[in-house]
Protein backbone atom coordinates (compact mmCIF):
# COMPACT_ATOMS: atom_id res chain seq x y z
CA UNK A 1 0.00 0.00 0.00
CA UNK A 2 1.11 3.33 -1.17
CA UNK A 3 0.64 6.22 1.64
CA UNK A 4 -0.88 9.47 0.63
CA UNK A 5 -0.54 12.72 1.92
CA UNK A 6 -3.54 14.48 0.89
CA UNK A 7 -7.52 13.12 0.89
CA UNK A 8 -8.23 11.27 -1.88
CA UNK A 9 -12.05 11.88 -3.70
CA UNK A 10 -14.18 8.65 -4.22
CA UNK A 11 -13.38 9.10 -7.68
CA UNK A 12 -9.90 8.64 -7.51
CA UNK A 13 -10.63 5.50 -5.34
CA UNK A 14 -12.93 3.87 -7.86
CA UNK A 15 -10.20 4.59 -10.25
CA UNK A 16 -7.69 2.75 -8.34
CA UNK A 17 -9.60 0.20 -7.21
CA UNK A 18 -10.85 -0.50 -10.90
CA UNK A 19 -7.96 0.11 -12.77
CA UNK A 20 -5.17 -0.11 -11.51
CA UNK A 21 -5.58 -3.19 -10.55
CA UNK A 22 -4.66 -3.79 -14.50
CA UNK A 23 -1.30 -2.97 -14.05
CA UNK A 24 0.31 -6.03 -14.66
CA UNK A 25 -1.14 -6.43 -17.55
CA UNK A 26 -0.85 -3.28 -18.90
CA UNK A 27 2.19 -3.50 -18.45
CA UNK A 28 3.23 -7.12 -19.37
CA UNK A 29 1.74 -5.62 -22.63
CA UNK A 30 3.64 -2.40 -23.19
CA UNK A 31 6.64 -4.20 -22.83
CA UNK A 32 5.86 -6.52 -25.55
CA UNK A 33 5.14 -3.81 -27.69
CA UNK A 34 7.83 -1.09 -26.93
CA UNK A 35 10.68 -3.89 -25.79
CA UNK A 36 11.83 -2.04 -23.73
CA UNK A 37 11.87 -1.71 -19.85
CA UNK A 38 12.07 1.92 -19.70
CA UNK A 39 9.66 3.45 -22.52
CA UNK A 40 6.93 0.59 -21.46
CA UNK A 41 6.89 1.86 -18.07
CA UNK A 42 6.59 5.92 -19.66
CA UNK A 43 3.54 4.16 -22.01
CA UNK A 44 1.86 2.37 -18.85
CA UNK A 45 1.73 5.39 -16.78
CA UNK A 46 0.61 7.84 -19.81
CA UNK A 47 -1.77 5.00 -20.51
CA UNK A 48 -3.13 5.56 -17.15
CA UNK A 49 -3.41 9.60 -16.54
CA UNK A 50 -5.44 9.18 -20.36
CA UNK A 51 -7.59 7.12 -18.83
CA UNK A 52 -8.30 9.25 -15.68
CA UNK A 53 -8.22 12.28 -17.51
CA UNK A 54 -11.11 10.81 -19.38
CA UNK A 55 -12.82 8.06 -17.10
CA UNK A 56 -15.60 10.10 -17.61
CA UNK A 57 -15.73 8.87 -21.51
CA UNK A 58 -15.69 5.02 -19.78
CA UNK A 59 -19.01 3.73 -19.87
CA UNK A 60 -19.81 1.67 -16.79
CA UNK A 61 -20.60 -1.68 -17.38
CA UNK A 62 -18.28 -2.14 -20.36
CA UNK A 63 -14.97 -3.94 -19.92
CA UNK A 64 -12.72 -1.47 -18.24
CA UNK A 65 -9.56 -3.55 -19.33
CA UNK A 66 -10.70 -3.82 -22.70
CA UNK A 67 -10.84 0.00 -22.23
CA UNK A 68 -7.35 0.29 -20.80
CA UNK A 69 -5.34 -1.88 -23.31
CA UNK A 70 -7.32 0.61 -26.22
CA UNK A 71 -5.95 3.24 -24.75
CA UNK A 72 -2.72 1.88 -24.40
CA UNK A 73 -2.44 0.55 -27.67
CA UNK A 74 -3.97 3.70 -29.51
CA UNK A 75 -1.23 5.83 -27.43
CA UNK A 76 1.31 3.84 -28.49
CA UNK A 77 0.62 3.12 -32.57
CA UNK A 78 0.43 7.28 -32.34
CA UNK A 79 3.81 7.85 -30.68
CA UNK A 80 5.92 5.20 -31.49
CA UNK A 81 5.05 4.44 -34.92
CA UNK A 82 7.32 5.73 -36.98
CA UNK A 83 6.57 7.20 -40.33
CA UNK A 84 2.78 5.76 -41.81
CA UNK A 85 5.19 4.34 -44.53
CA UNK A 86 7.19 1.82 -41.84
CA UNK A 87 3.00 0.87 -41.33
CA UNK A 88 1.82 0.68 -44.78
CA UNK A 89 4.61 -2.06 -45.51
CA UNK A 90 4.00 -3.53 -41.93
CA UNK A 91 0.15 -4.30 -43.39
CA UNK A 92 0.67 -5.89 -46.55
CA UNK A 93 2.82 -8.13 -44.80
CA UNK A 94 0.27 -9.15 -42.25
CA UNK A 95 -2.51 -9.71 -44.91
CA UNK A 96 -0.53 -11.32 -47.49
CA UNK A 97 2.96 -12.70 -45.95
CA UNK A 98 1.05 -15.81 -44.53
CA UNK A 99 -1.72 -18.16 -46.29
CA UNK A 100 -4.24 -20.44 -45.05
CA UNK A 101 -3.18 -23.96 -43.59
CA UNK A 102 0.13 -23.66 -45.22
CA UNK A 103 1.59 -26.68 -43.10
CA UNK A 104 -0.81 -29.57 -42.51
CA UNK A 105 -1.35 -31.44 -39.32
CA UNK A 106 0.78 -34.36 -39.71
CA UNK A 107 3.31 -31.29 -40.18
CA UNK A 108 2.48 -29.83 -37.41
CA UNK A 109 3.01 -32.70 -35.56
CA UNK A 110 6.28 -32.08 -34.95
CA UNK A 111 5.93 -29.08 -32.78
CA UNK A 112 4.33 -31.07 -30.27
CA UNK A 113 6.02 -33.66 -27.65
CA UNK A 114 5.93 -37.03 -28.64
CA UNK A 115 4.46 -38.49 -25.32
CA UNK A 116 2.35 -35.71 -24.26
CA UNK A 117 0.01 -33.03 -26.21
CA UNK A 118 2.22 -30.13 -25.06
CA UNK A 119 4.29 -28.13 -27.21
CA UNK A 120 7.89 -29.55 -27.00
CA UNK A 121 10.07 -27.09 -24.44
CA UNK A 122 12.98 -26.24 -26.24
CA UNK A 123 10.43 -24.74 -28.98
CA UNK A 124 7.80 -23.39 -26.43
CA UNK A 125 11.03 -20.92 -24.86
CA UNK A 126 11.37 -19.81 -28.66
CA UNK A 127 7.76 -18.34 -28.84
CA UNK A 128 9.17 -14.97 -27.47
CA UNK A 129 11.16 -14.43 -30.27
CA UNK A 130 8.77 -15.63 -33.17
CA UNK A 131 5.97 -13.45 -31.89
CA UNK A 132 8.13 -10.45 -32.07
CA UNK A 133 8.82 -11.46 -35.56
CA UNK A 134 5.33 -11.00 -35.96
CA UNK A 135 3.85 -7.29 -37.45
CA UNK A 136 2.51 -5.56 -34.72
CA UNK A 137 -0.85 -5.98 -35.49
CA UNK A 138 -0.62 -10.08 -35.74
CA UNK A 139 1.67 -9.76 -32.47
CA UNK A 140 -0.98 -7.54 -30.44
CA UNK A 141 -4.12 -10.15 -31.47
CA UNK A 142 -2.18 -12.88 -29.86
CA UNK A 143 -1.13 -11.30 -27.32
CA UNK A 144 -4.53 -10.47 -26.12
CA UNK A 145 -5.69 -13.61 -26.96
CA UNK A 146 -3.53 -15.81 -24.99
CA UNK A 147 -2.31 -14.15 -22.49
CA UNK A 148 -4.90 -11.71 -21.34
CA UNK A 149 -7.38 -14.07 -22.61
CA UNK A 150 -9.90 -11.59 -23.76
CA UNK A 151 -12.89 -12.29 -25.81
CA UNK A 152 -13.13 -11.66 -29.66
CA UNK A 153 -15.35 -8.95 -28.89
CA UNK A 154 -13.11 -6.93 -26.87
CA UNK A 155 -10.13 -7.49 -28.99
CA UNK A 156 -12.11 -5.57 -31.34
CA UNK A 157 -12.51 -3.07 -28.99
CA UNK A 158 -8.85 -2.18 -28.05
CA UNK A 159 -7.75 -2.83 -31.83
CA UNK A 160 -11.11 -0.65 -33.08
CA UNK A 161 -11.72 -3.20 -36.05
CA UNK A 162 -14.26 -5.45 -36.79
CA UNK A 163 -14.58 -8.97 -35.05
CA UNK A 164 -14.31 -10.90 -38.33
CA UNK A 165 -10.71 -9.07 -38.47
CA UNK A 166 -9.63 -10.21 -35.07
CA UNK A 167 -10.54 -13.54 -36.58
CA UNK A 168 -8.31 -13.84 -39.51
CA UNK A 169 -5.54 -11.91 -38.02
CA UNK A 170 -5.58 -14.35 -35.08
CA UNK A 171 -5.60 -17.28 -37.83
CA UNK A 172 -3.07 -15.83 -39.59
CA UNK A 173 -0.86 -15.09 -36.97
CA UNK A 174 -0.85 -18.38 -35.33
CA UNK A 175 -0.54 -20.14 -38.36
CA UNK A 176 2.80 -17.62 -38.89
CA UNK A 177 3.60 -18.94 -35.29
CA UNK A 178 3.67 -22.13 -35.76
CA UNK A 179 5.58 -21.80 -39.28
CA UNK A 180 8.45 -20.14 -37.91
CA UNK A 181 8.69 -22.84 -34.59
CA UNK A 182 8.62 -25.17 -37.39
CA UNK A 183 11.60 -23.53 -39.18
CA UNK A 184 13.53 -23.81 -35.82
CA UNK A 185 12.45 -26.93 -34.72
CA UNK A 186 14.21 -27.86 -38.76
CA UNK A 187 16.88 -25.53 -38.19
CA UNK A 188 17.47 -27.35 -34.78
CA UNK A 189 17.60 -30.97 -36.26
CA UNK A 190 15.28 -32.29 -34.31
CA UNK A 191 12.71 -32.35 -37.51
CA UNK A 192 13.76 -33.31 -41.21
CA UNK A 193 13.13 -30.47 -43.78
CA UNK A 194 10.95 -31.95 -45.42
CA UNK A 195 8.41 -32.02 -42.92
CA UNK A 196 8.45 -27.70 -42.81
CA UNK A 197 8.11 -27.57 -46.33
CA UNK A 198 4.13 -26.96 -47.23
CA UNK A 199 5.08 -27.90 -50.71
CA UNK A 200 5.70 -31.86 -49.71
CA UNK A 201 2.74 -31.85 -47.80
CA UNK A 202 0.90 -34.28 -49.93
CA UNK A 203 4.23 -36.02 -49.09
CA UNK A 204 3.84 -35.84 -45.46
CA UNK A 205 0.63 -36.85 -45.34
CA UNK A 206 0.94 -40.09 -47.36
CA UNK A 207 3.91 -40.65 -44.97
CA UNK A 208 1.66 -39.70 -42.29
CA UNK A 209 -1.20 -42.55 -43.62
CA UNK A 210 1.77 -45.29 -43.74
CA UNK A 211 2.51 -44.59 -40.22
CA UNK A 212 -1.29 -45.43 -39.57
CA UNK A 213 -1.57 -48.68 -41.23
CA UNK A 214 1.54 -49.82 -39.11
CA UNK B 1 -18.23 -28.93 -43.10
CA UNK B 2 -15.19 -29.78 -44.60
CA UNK B 3 -11.75 -30.16 -43.59
CA UNK B 4 -11.13 -26.16 -45.07
CA UNK B 5 -13.83 -24.81 -43.18
CA UNK B 6 -13.61 -26.46 -40.20
CA UNK B 7 -10.06 -25.43 -39.89
CA UNK B 8 -10.85 -21.55 -40.97
CA UNK B 9 -13.09 -21.43 -37.63
CA UNK B 10 -10.53 -23.50 -35.44
CA UNK B 11 -9.35 -20.66 -33.56
CA UNK B 12 -13.14 -20.10 -32.84
CA UNK B 13 -13.74 -23.10 -31.63
CA UNK B 14 -10.54 -23.62 -29.43
CA UNK B 15 -10.83 -19.79 -28.11
CA UNK B 16 -14.31 -20.76 -26.94
CA UNK B 17 -16.14 -18.46 -28.90
CA UNK B 18 -18.77 -20.75 -30.21
CA UNK B 19 -22.41 -21.39 -28.86
CA UNK B 20 -22.01 -25.23 -27.51
CA UNK B 21 -25.42 -25.95 -30.33
CA UNK B 22 -22.39 -24.84 -32.91
CA UNK B 23 -19.74 -26.81 -31.81
CA UNK B 24 -21.55 -29.82 -31.97
CA UNK B 25 -20.81 -30.09 -35.80
CA UNK B 26 -17.38 -29.30 -34.97
CA UNK B 27 -17.34 -31.97 -32.55
CA UNK B 28 -18.47 -34.89 -34.94
CA UNK B 29 -15.98 -33.78 -37.17
CA UNK B 30 -13.11 -34.24 -34.99
CA UNK B 31 -14.23 -36.88 -33.97
CA UNK B 32 -13.63 -38.88 -37.44
CA UNK B 33 -10.75 -36.87 -38.94
CA UNK B 34 -7.49 -37.41 -37.27
CA UNK B 35 -5.48 -34.34 -39.63
CA UNK B 36 -7.80 -31.96 -38.07
CA UNK B 37 -8.05 -33.39 -34.76
CA UNK B 38 -4.41 -33.03 -34.99
CA UNK B 39 -4.51 -29.15 -36.28
CA UNK B 40 -6.40 -28.82 -33.19
CA UNK B 41 -4.14 -30.59 -30.44
CA UNK B 42 -1.34 -28.16 -32.05
CA UNK B 43 -3.50 -24.83 -31.48
CA UNK B 44 -4.13 -25.70 -28.01
CA UNK B 45 -0.21 -26.91 -27.76
CA UNK B 46 0.25 -23.48 -29.03
CA UNK B 47 -2.30 -21.52 -27.49
CA UNK B 48 -0.70 -22.75 -24.12
CA UNK B 49 2.62 -22.28 -24.70
CA UNK B 50 2.08 -18.70 -25.52
CA UNK B 51 0.12 -18.02 -22.22
CA UNK B 52 2.66 -20.05 -20.19
CA UNK B 53 5.62 -17.65 -21.51
CA UNK B 54 4.35 -14.46 -21.21
CA UNK B 55 2.25 -14.56 -18.39
CA UNK B 56 2.90 -13.71 -14.99
CA UNK B 57 4.71 -10.58 -15.85
CA UNK B 58 4.38 -7.82 -12.78
CA UNK B 59 4.64 -4.35 -13.07
CA UNK B 60 7.94 -2.50 -10.99
CA UNK B 61 7.07 -1.32 -7.81
CA UNK B 62 8.56 1.72 -8.39
CA UNK B 63 6.06 2.32 -11.48
CA UNK B 64 3.15 2.16 -8.77
CA UNK B 65 4.21 4.71 -7.36
CA UNK B 66 5.20 6.95 -10.33
CA UNK B 67 1.52 6.47 -11.36
CA UNK B 68 0.26 7.39 -7.95
CA UNK B 69 2.22 11.12 -8.08
CA UNK B 70 1.20 11.42 -11.81
CA UNK B 71 -2.60 10.83 -10.87
CA UNK B 72 -1.90 13.15 -7.24
CA UNK B 73 -0.63 15.57 -10.68
CA UNK B 74 -4.08 15.29 -12.02
CA UNK B 75 -5.77 15.61 -8.88
CA UNK B 76 -4.01 19.15 -7.92
CA UNK B 77 -5.64 21.55 -10.51
CA UNK B 78 -3.97 24.27 -10.05
CA UNK B 79 -1.16 22.38 -10.95
CA UNK B 80 0.84 24.61 -14.21
CA UNK B 81 1.29 21.07 -15.36
CA UNK B 82 -2.13 20.72 -17.10
CA UNK B 83 -0.86 23.98 -18.76
CA UNK B 84 1.78 22.45 -20.20
CA UNK B 85 -0.02 19.88 -21.50
CA UNK B 86 -1.93 22.12 -23.50
CA UNK B 87 1.13 23.75 -24.44
CA UNK B 88 2.65 20.30 -25.55
CA UNK B 89 -0.35 19.62 -27.64
CA UNK B 90 0.13 22.53 -29.63
CA UNK B 91 3.75 22.00 -29.92
CA UNK B 92 3.13 18.29 -31.08
CA UNK B 93 0.42 19.58 -33.59
CA UNK B 94 2.62 22.53 -34.77
CA UNK B 95 5.14 20.00 -35.25
CA UNK B 96 2.90 17.08 -37.09
CA UNK B 97 1.10 19.86 -39.19
CA UNK B 98 4.77 21.20 -40.13
CA UNK B 99 4.10 24.83 -39.09
CA UNK B 100 6.80 26.53 -39.12
CA UNK B 101 5.71 30.18 -38.41
CA UNK B 102 4.38 29.68 -35.07
CA UNK B 103 6.33 32.35 -33.23
CA UNK B 104 8.27 30.54 -29.94
CA UNK B 105 7.96 26.95 -30.90
CA UNK B 106 10.73 24.92 -31.49
CA UNK B 107 13.59 26.01 -33.61
CA UNK B 108 12.80 25.66 -37.25
CA UNK B 109 15.70 24.67 -39.06
CA UNK B 110 16.79 23.53 -42.51
CA UNK B 111 17.12 19.61 -43.34
CA UNK B 112 20.87 18.90 -42.75
CA UNK B 113 23.12 15.86 -44.05
CA UNK B 114 24.11 14.22 -46.77
CA UNK B 115 23.92 10.01 -47.39
CA UNK B 116 27.97 9.69 -45.99
CA UNK B 117 26.72 11.48 -43.15
CA UNK B 118 24.06 9.38 -42.15
CA UNK B 119 25.58 6.41 -40.76
CA UNK B 120 26.97 8.20 -37.91
CA UNK B 121 24.11 10.29 -37.77
CA UNK B 122 22.05 7.31 -36.89
CA UNK B 123 23.95 6.43 -34.04
CA UNK B 124 23.41 9.56 -32.15
CA UNK B 125 20.28 10.84 -33.53
CA UNK B 126 17.74 8.60 -30.67
CA UNK B 127 19.52 10.13 -27.83
CA UNK B 128 18.71 13.50 -29.27
CA UNK B 129 15.45 12.52 -30.15
CA UNK B 130 14.77 10.94 -26.48
CA UNK B 131 15.74 14.76 -25.15
CA UNK B 132 13.52 16.28 -27.63
CA UNK B 133 10.47 13.72 -26.69
CA UNK B 134 10.86 14.70 -23.25
CA UNK B 135 9.81 17.77 -23.68
CA UNK B 136 7.03 17.75 -26.67
CA UNK B 137 5.40 14.99 -24.14
CA UNK B 138 5.87 17.27 -21.28
CA UNK B 139 4.27 14.48 -18.83
CA UNK B 140 3.13 16.33 -15.07
CA UNK B 141 6.19 16.41 -13.02
CA UNK B 142 6.54 14.07 -10.26
CA UNK B 143 8.37 16.40 -7.81
CA UNK B 144 8.13 19.86 -7.85
CA UNK B 145 11.20 21.86 -6.37
CA UNK B 146 11.84 25.43 -6.87
CA UNK B 147 14.96 28.13 -7.04
CA UNK B 148 15.03 28.53 -3.35
CA UNK B 149 14.68 24.68 -2.10
CA UNK B 150 17.26 22.39 -4.76
CA UNK B 151 18.10 19.92 -2.21
CA UNK B 152 14.67 18.86 -2.33
CA UNK B 153 15.06 17.83 -6.04
CA UNK B 154 19.07 16.52 -5.07
CA UNK B 155 17.39 14.18 -2.33
CA UNK B 156 14.41 13.16 -5.02
CA UNK B 157 16.82 12.10 -7.14
CA UNK B 158 19.18 10.53 -4.94
CA UNK B 159 18.04 6.98 -4.89
CA UNK B 160 16.48 6.37 -8.84
CA UNK B 161 19.21 7.84 -10.66
CA UNK B 162 22.95 7.09 -10.46
CA UNK B 163 24.35 10.57 -10.55
CA UNK B 164 23.45 13.50 -8.27
CA UNK B 165 21.31 15.90 -10.06
CA UNK B 166 20.99 19.53 -9.36
CA UNK B 167 19.39 22.48 -10.70
CA UNK B 168 21.93 24.73 -12.78
CA UNK B 169 22.12 28.46 -13.12
CA UNK B 170 21.51 30.57 -16.07
CA UNK B 171 22.96 33.98 -16.09
CA UNK B 172 19.69 35.07 -17.43
CA UNK B 173 16.89 36.18 -15.36
CA UNK B 174 13.34 34.76 -14.93
CA UNK B 175 14.60 31.27 -14.95
CA UNK B 176 12.48 29.40 -12.86
CA UNK B 177 12.97 25.69 -11.79
CA UNK B 178 9.11 24.34 -11.77
CA UNK B 179 9.16 20.59 -11.60
CA UNK B 180 11.51 17.27 -12.33
CA UNK B 181 10.25 13.92 -13.37
CA UNK B 182 12.29 10.05 -14.16
CA UNK B 183 13.12 10.34 -17.84
CA UNK B 184 14.80 7.75 -20.34
CA UNK B 185 17.45 8.83 -22.54
CA UNK B 186 17.81 5.18 -24.79
CA UNK B 187 16.98 2.73 -22.25
CA UNK B 188 18.63 4.84 -19.30
CA UNK B 189 17.00 6.58 -16.82
CA UNK B 190 17.54 10.00 -16.89
CA UNK B 191 16.54 13.33 -14.44
CA UNK B 192 13.96 15.58 -16.40
CA UNK B 193 14.09 19.16 -15.11
CA UNK B 194 11.69 22.04 -16.71
CA UNK B 195 12.32 25.29 -15.85
CA UNK B 196 9.64 28.49 -16.94
CA UNK B 197 10.28 31.71 -18.38
CA UNK B 198 7.05 33.52 -18.61
CA UNK B 199 5.13 31.20 -20.73
CA UNK B 200 8.07 29.43 -21.99
CA UNK B 201 9.14 26.19 -20.86
CA UNK B 202 12.68 24.95 -21.25
CA UNK B 203 13.39 21.53 -20.81
CA UNK B 204 16.87 19.62 -19.58
CA UNK B 205 17.65 16.28 -19.54
CA UNK B 206 20.52 14.92 -17.75
CA UNK B 207 21.87 11.36 -18.14
CA UNK B 208 25.20 9.60 -17.73
CA UNK B 209 26.71 10.18 -21.42
CA UNK B 210 26.77 7.07 -23.70
CA UNK B 211 30.16 6.07 -24.82
CA UNK B 212 29.46 6.69 -28.48
CA UNK B 213 28.49 10.54 -27.52
CA UNK B 214 31.40 11.35 -25.09
CA UNK B 215 33.67 11.14 -27.61
CA UNK B 216 32.00 13.91 -29.59
CA UNK B 217 31.36 15.97 -26.37
CA UNK B 218 34.96 16.41 -24.73
CA UNK B 219 36.95 18.21 -27.63
CA UNK B 220 36.20 21.23 -29.94
CA UNK B 221 36.83 19.81 -33.56
CA UNK B 222 34.90 20.24 -36.27
CA UNK B 223 31.91 17.81 -35.84
CA UNK B 224 29.34 18.76 -38.11
CA UNK B 225 29.47 15.72 -40.22
CA UNK B 226 28.09 13.51 -37.79
CA UNK B 227 25.26 16.50 -37.12
CA UNK B 228 26.73 17.70 -33.80
CA UNK B 229 27.64 21.76 -34.88
CA UNK B 230 28.88 24.41 -32.25
CA UNK B 231 28.46 27.35 -32.17
CA UNK B 232 30.94 30.31 -30.39
CA UNK B 233 28.96 31.67 -27.26
CA UNK B 234 31.18 34.67 -26.04
CA UNK B 235 34.56 32.42 -24.80
CA UNK B 236 32.71 29.07 -25.09
CA UNK B 237 31.88 26.43 -27.82
CA UNK B 238 28.32 25.08 -27.54
CA UNK B 239 27.72 21.79 -29.48
CA UNK B 240 23.79 21.71 -30.29
CA UNK B 241 22.20 19.00 -32.22
CA UNK B 242 19.41 19.36 -34.93
CA UNK B 243 16.34 16.78 -34.30
CA UNK B 244 12.55 17.36 -35.71
CA UNK B 245 12.85 20.31 -35.93
CA UNK B 246 14.36 21.59 -32.44
CA UNK B 247 17.70 22.60 -31.36
CA UNK B 248 19.25 20.15 -29.02
CA UNK B 249 22.31 21.60 -27.10
CA UNK B 250 24.82 19.85 -24.62
CA UNK B 251 27.36 20.02 -22.53
CA UNK B 252 29.22 17.35 -20.69
CA UNK B 253 30.80 17.14 -17.17
CA UNK B 254 32.28 14.67 -15.62
CA UNK B 255 30.54 11.96 -17.62
CA UNK B 256 27.41 13.41 -17.46
CA UNK B 257 25.40 14.82 -19.99
CA UNK B 258 23.27 18.22 -19.63
CA UNK B 259 21.06 18.58 -23.01
CA UNK B 260 18.29 21.32 -23.16
CA UNK B 261 15.37 22.81 -25.49
CA UNK B 262 12.74 24.57 -25.29
CA UNK B 263 10.30 26.78 -26.84
CA UNK B 264 13.07 29.04 -28.12
CA UNK B 265 14.66 30.16 -31.23
CA UNK B 266 18.43 28.82 -31.57
CA UNK B 267 20.13 31.58 -31.04
CA UNK B 268 18.12 32.24 -27.65
CA UNK B 269 18.57 28.71 -26.41
CA UNK B 270 22.71 28.62 -27.65
CA UNK B 271 23.01 31.97 -25.43
CA UNK B 272 21.03 30.54 -22.45
CA UNK B 273 23.33 27.40 -22.84
CA UNK B 274 26.57 29.21 -23.37
CA UNK B 275 25.99 31.16 -19.76
CA UNK B 276 24.85 27.96 -17.82
CA UNK B 277 26.40 27.10 -14.40
CA UNK B 278 26.85 23.58 -14.22
CA UNK B 279 26.19 22.15 -10.40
Amino acid sequence: MTLWRAKKTPERLDFEADALAHMDALYANALKLTRRPAEAEDLVQETFLKAYRFHDHFERGTNLKAWLFRIQYNTFVNKYRRTTKEQAITQVLGEEGHGHGAVSGASMRALLDAESSVMRPILAREIEQALSRLPLEHREVVLLADVEQLRYKEIAEVLGCPIGTVMSRLHRARKALQQDLLEHAVGLGIVPDSDADSTLEPVSLAAYRRERKE
Amino acid sequence: MDCRQIEQHLDAYADGEFEPSASVEFDAHLGACDECAQLLRVLQATKQAVHAQLSGVQAPASLRLRVGRALDRVDGRENPTRQWGTAAAAVAAAALLGVSQVPGIGARLGAGGSGQQATVQAGLTPIFEDVVAHHRDSLPSEVEPTNENPERLTGWFRDKVAFRVAPVRFARPGMQLVGARIGHVRNQRAAELVYRMGDRRLTMVVFAATPELTPYLRHDDDDSAVGLHRQRIGNRLVAYYNVNNYTVPIVEHDGIAYAFTGDLDRNELLQLVGSVKLP
